[in-house]
């Protein structure tokens, strides 16, 4: 379990150092920003504790928040993702929604895609939300939250993609 | 517990989540002002939501002291009626008020009351104790309501308005001219007014005053209004009948009022 926790942290912080300093500041038609971060969220393993991955999900996304002046979105969308992921990989994942890879290739590649694509949408959806923090902007969240999720999933799954092929 | 340990182990994941939400709401607020004005709005209405009913239902047990508190500040404010009546008195005879008010009042509560009966008796909750005498005026928030009959250490019956045999000495608000007040015993809203000759002008809606004449009640205590009057064929008085101010089946709390010069007005009729 120590290995597997020394490679993921290793892996976490890469990940938040490139969206910090590379795509961060890729701006995709002046309006799209992917959180490619969110790779630690989902390749957690869904057998461990739930505990420790509410937490993971909220310091991430707060070492993220301090680091670029974020009013909290990161942490409480982090957290908040962290809390629903039983749900979302139940739906998602069906039968296999508690193996230890969620995206294991045992799994249909559709629910796998179901699955990545819905944990960055309800990210980017709460990420907006605590963003504008005003009901009234909805339209905007929502089209803030499909522009970011299609980015992000795009780039999510190909770093995946390239990451399980080497492997 | 045992109980409260195992709900919370079993719970921990939906804490740990409600604990580091809330945290990150926190660090949103430090943030960013805009964030912190939104938060601070939100937590406003949640709070005024919750404590609304509380609010509520606590001033509604605070009501008895509630009650008790504005019952000393309306004698407070009789008080100073009373003692613009003493003044204006002063003012017309042109003399210099040296003892100082005349009347004063003590708030009371009434613990029994009948007004079916031909002769009701009232009784409240102060007595000797609290300088209560016997023959002292009793008003209500709206005009009178009779006369202490007796007293013990810390009770007393007051005769009511409603009472057979009991006349009140009252006046036209409008003209001064002077009559007896006196019940029935049918209609406890209504009494009789009677002695007034039929050379004055008596019109329904009238009000009636006390007249001052006794030393129960001072100058100018509401009564009522005239509701109907008619003359009688060969008869030199009329018959009126007053509707009273105060209603004298839903009597809470009264004002027990004090003569300061009775004992030396009786003495002196007694010569």
């Amino acid at each position: 379990m120590i290995p597997y926790y020394t490679r993921f942290f290793s892996i976490a912080f890469v990940l938040l150092i490139l969206q910090i300093l590379v795509f961060d500041h890729i701006h995709l038609f002046n309006f799209s920003n992917p959180a490619i971060y969110l790779i630690i969220l989902i390749t957690y393993r869904l057998d461990l504790d739930q505990f420790g991955f509410i937490a993971i999900g909220f310091f991430t996304g707060l070492f993220l928040d301090l680091l670029t002046q974020s009013p909290g979105a990161h942490s409480l969308a982090g957290v908040s993702i962290a809390f629903f992921r039983p749900v979302i990989s139940r739906f998602a994942l069906g039968a296999n929604f508690n193996q230890s890879n969620a995206l294991s290739t045992s799994t249909l590649w559709s629910n796998r895609m179901l699955y990545v694509f819905l944990m960055i949408l309800i990210h980017q959806f709460i990420f907006s939300l605590i963003i504008y923090f005003n009901m009234t902007h909805l339209w905007i969240i929502v089209k803030h939250t499909l522009a970011n999720a299609f980015f992000s999933f795009v780039l999510i799954t190909a770093t995946l993609t390239l990451f399980q092929t080497k492997n | 517990m045992q109980w409260v340990l195992n709900a919370f182990i079993r719970y921990k994941n939906f804490l740990l989540f409600l604990f580091l939400f809330n945290l990150g709401l926190i660090i949103s607020g430090k943030q960013s002002d805009y964030h912190n004005s939104k938060i601070a709005k939100f937590s406003l209405a949640i709070s005024g939501f919750i404590h609304q009913p509380f609010e509520q239902l606590n001033s509604y047990f605070n009501l008895i002291d509630e009650n008790k508190r504005l019952i000393e500040e309306n004698n407070t404010l009789k008080s100073l009626v009373l003692e613009q009546f003493n003044k204006a008195e002063v003012l017309s005879l042109g003399e210099q008020n040296i003892a100082g008010p005349q009347y004063y009042s003590l708030p009371a509560k009434i613990i029994r009351n009948s007004f079916t009966q031909s002769r009701n008796i009232l009784l409240i909750d102060k007595g000797s104790n609290d300088n209560i005498t016997k023959e002292m005026g009793v008003i209500g928030p709206k005009g009178i309501i009779g006369i202490v009959n007796q007293t013990s250490e810390n009770y007393a019956s007051v005769l009511s308005i409603l009472y057979r045999d009991l006349k009140i000495n009252a006046k036209f608000k409008k003209s001064n001219v002077f009559g007896s007040l006196f019940w029935e015993g049918d209609n406890p809203n209504e009494m009789q007014l009677a002695d007034i000759a039929n050379i004055n002008s008596v019109e329904v809606g009238d009000t009636l005053v006390t007249g001052g004449m006794s030393s129960y009640f001072p100058e100018g205590i509401l009564i009522g209004t005239v509701k109907s009057f008619n003359l009688p064929e060969n008869g030199g008085y009329y018959n009126i009948s007053v509707r009273l101010f105060n209603n004298m089946t839903d009597l809470e709390y009264v004002y027990v009022i004090g003569n300061k010069n009775r004992k030396e007005i009786i003495e002196l009729l007694e010569r």
